[in-house]
């Protein structure tokens, strides 16, 4: 599903007008349908490593390959429409739009891919998350796990291959987040998940595992 | 969901930005239209190229106003000169067409233009085409008025209405009471299609029709005051006075000399008892009684040819020559006598040169509705552009979900189009209703009547620009947000 072959990325850091390298990875993978729980902790460049599989950040030099396709050769714009189409994200901090509805919200996952917005589709993905009776209920009216909720909805509202999860319950409680692990299971099913987290409980749900440290020289060095 | 969802959404959320910012471009359309509407009026009022007639007869005076009285209907006229003007030109061979002109009264504000019928039939208010009676028929008698579109459109004038005018045209002094001859009603029998000139917006009688007014009122008040009373007659700009006897060489039936300074046609309070005058004498014919008529404002001239009208004015307006010969041959001209009581007036001159001053200040007011065009679409911009630091997260959020840079480069562009679409569609209602409140007033002030909710193609091409200059506004803010960074945008 995804396959990381020298991947380099670095940052000019102002302060000094250095460039310091956050991402420096010889090789990764991820298999189609595979569940895999990447540890890291604050700074080890865990959310610009989903960021560059997600093509939001083209790295300096290696390759992604995604369903076969190597995004980092693709241009600004079909690399948009590529993660639109094939890569659901869940951030941490949800990135809901306040002025939309939780339907609208979900809607906006779906109006840039190729199939456009589907508001029954919508509707039928926020009642599998149970948001079914607030799917007119703005970001501000919902709790934060129901707005995680609706993030979740949104991720898969274009049926994507790839779910990319950041600290998914980094801003929940215990019992919020181990409903909302098992809300990313049940809609990651047939699909591969790469979540990133730096809770013992949370990689514990997962069968496979891996420290980001190992595979990213730049914190190795 | 489609992007205009997106943009409703993202103006819903900055309401009282977003509703500023459409007050603004409101306020610039409507007053844009606005001067556009009555800047069309004024110069359909005023942008005649043929007004059915070469040369003006008016007393000696300014020039300006005597084609503002006879052809716009406003100002008041130079003088009076002596009917038999009009009488020697009827059976000149050089002219093909003559029409005395006579003012003096008016009904509710409009003003009443005593003519003759042939005025009406063989005319031509522009190039090419006459006068058409929208119903009824022209004036036959005297005391019957055909009505001008707008004139009966305002006032709701209708075939077989009676009407009782009011003396004079301009405004009373203060103090002064209106006279109203409501002793000698006339009756509406026809009213005329629009013809978009000043001819709209005034009530067309016989001569007879308005002479007996002022002749009865001079006869009542010779009984009153010894026939020695003046009128005070304004002309603008070209305030003269002169001394103006009406003892013509023709006949005067009502055979007294007036000595009355005529500057003006503002009666001020003159007090007139009730009087029994039979004002509708059945006995004698309309062209009988026509005849009958002493004194005009005008005597309005077709040429078959356009260049008698010059060589006629240059007659009138230049001084007697002292060559034998040449006095000899002008003194063959049947205007000859009239020569101290005239001059002549080429419309066409005249008109170019009023066109050059509405010109002028066509110039000046479209300069200011510019910059009220600029003023709005840099509103526009500011506004947008301001709110871009504070809406890079949501355009972070929506490039995170796959939309491309040009996606929210459309949004953007999208959100200015649609302010100023709702600006312009709003203004241009705005504007209209300004034109409709303030026409009344223009109608008051100017003598032009602004006909406001009539929308033009002219209009639309200018709510076009609006639009067009609505987004180029919304693309540097556009531009701003197209090149939001993702990752460092987006909260983690």
């Amino acid at each position: 599903m995804v396959q990381i072959s020298h991947l380099k990325k670095s940052f000019l850091n102002p302060a000094d007008n250095q460039r310091i390298t956050i991402l420096d990875i010889p090789e990764f993978k991820l298999e189609s349908g595979q569940h895999l729980g990447l540890r890291g902790t604050s700074g080890s460049g865990k959310t610009t490593l989903l960021h560059t599989i997600a093509g939001m950040v083209k790295p300096d030099s290696g390759s992604v390959t995604i369903l076969n396709q190597d995004i980092t050769k693709l241009g600004e714009s079909q690399r948009d429409r590529f993660r639109a189409n094939h890569i659901g994200y869940i951030f941490q901090s949800f990135n809901l739009l306040e002025g939309f509805t939780a339907l609208e919200n979900v809607m906006l996952g779906m109006i840039f891919a190729d199939k456009g917005a589907r508001k029954e589709y919508a509707s039928e993905l926020l009642d599998k998350t149970g948001l079914g009776d607030r799917l007119h209920y703005k970001p501000a009216q919902l709790s934060v796990g129901q707005q995680q909720r609706v993030c979740v909805a949104r991720a898969i509202a274009n049926n994507p291959e790839l779910i990319l999860a950041d600290e998914p319950t980094g801003s929940l409680d215990a019992k919020t987040s181990s409903e909302i692990l098992d809300l990313i299971f049940s809609v990651a099913e047939g699909r591969s998940l790469l979540l990133v987290s730096h809770e013992p409980e949370v990689l514990a749900t997962f069968s496979t595992t891996m420290d980001l440290r190992e595979i990213n020289k730049a914190i190795a060095s | 969901m489609t992007p205009f969802t997106i943009v409703r959404k993202n103006l819903a959320k900055r309401a009282l930005s977003t509703l500023l910012t459409i007050i603004s471009v409101t306020l610039g359309v409507a007053l844009v239209i606005a001067v556009q509407v009555a800047e069309k009026e004024t110069e359909r009022s005023f942008n005649q190229t043929s007004v059915g007639f070469d040369l003006i007869l008016a007393a000696p005076g300014s020039r300006m106003q005597a084609t503002l009285n006879t052809i716009y209907h406003l100002e008041t006229s130079t003088g009076i000169i002596p009917a038999g003007v009009y009488q020697a030109l009827l059976n000149d061979p050089r002219v093909e067409r003559v029409f005395p002109f006579y003012v003096g009264d008016s009904y509710r504000g409009f003003r009443v233009v005593g003519t003759s019928a042939a005025f009406l039939k063989e005319a031509e208010p522009r190039a090419g085409s006459p006068f058409v009676l929208r119903e009824g028929r022209i004036f036959e008698d005297a005391f019957e008025v055909v009505v001008g579109s707008e004139t009966a459109e305002r006032l709701g004038l209708r075939i077989g209405d009676q009407v009782v005018f009011t003396h004079g045209v301009a405004e009373l002094a203060p103090g002064a009471e209106a006279h109203v001859h409501d002793d000698a009603p006339s009756t509406v029998v026809g009213i005329l299609e629009r013809t978009n000139t000043a001819n709209d917006r005034v009530l067309f009688t016989s001569i007879f029709t308005t002479h007996a007014m002022h002749h009865h009122l001079h006869d009542h008040d010779d009984h009153k005051d010894d026939h020695n009373h003046h009128h005070d007659h304004q002309h603008g700009n070209d305030t003269h006075s002169h001394g103006h006897s009406h003892n013509h060489s023709h006949n005067h039936s009502h055979g007294h000399n007036h000595d009355h300074s005529h500057d003006d046609h503002k009666h001020d309070g003159h007090s007139h008892d009730a009087h029994d005058h039979d004002h509708h004498p059945q006995k004698r014919t309309l062209a009988e009684l026509e005849a009958t008529v002493t004194e005009l404002d005008a005597v309005l001239v077709k040429f078959t040819n356009q260049a008698l009208a010059i060589s006629v004015a240059g007659l009138l307006n230049f001084p007697t020559p002292e060559n034998p010969l040449l006095l000899r041959n002008l003194q063959r001209d049947p205007l000859f006598p009239f020569k101290d009581d005239l001059m002549g007036v080429i419309p066409a001159v005249q008109i170019k040169e009023l066109m050059s001053i509405v010109g002028n200040a066509e110039q000046v007011i479209g300069a200011i509705a510019l910059l009220v065009f600029i003023t709005a679409l840099l509103g526009i911009l500011a506004s947008l552009y301001n709110t871009m630091d504070g809406r890079r997260r949501d355009i972070a959020i929506m490039r995170s979900l796959g939309a491309r840079k040009s996606s929210i480069f459309l949004l953007i562009t999208l959100e200015a189009a649609v302010i100023t679409i709702i600006g312009c569609v709003i203004g241009l209602f705005a504007g209209h209703t300004i034109v409709h409140f303030a026409s009344p007033i223009i109608a008051e002030t100017a003598g032009i009547i602004v006909r406001a909710f009539i929308f033009e193609s002219a209009q639309f091409y200018t709510l076009l620009l609006f639009i067009l200059g609505g987004i180029i506004a919304g693309i540097i803010p556009a531009f701003k947000a197209y090149n939001t960074d993702v990752a460092s945008n987006l909260a983690p």
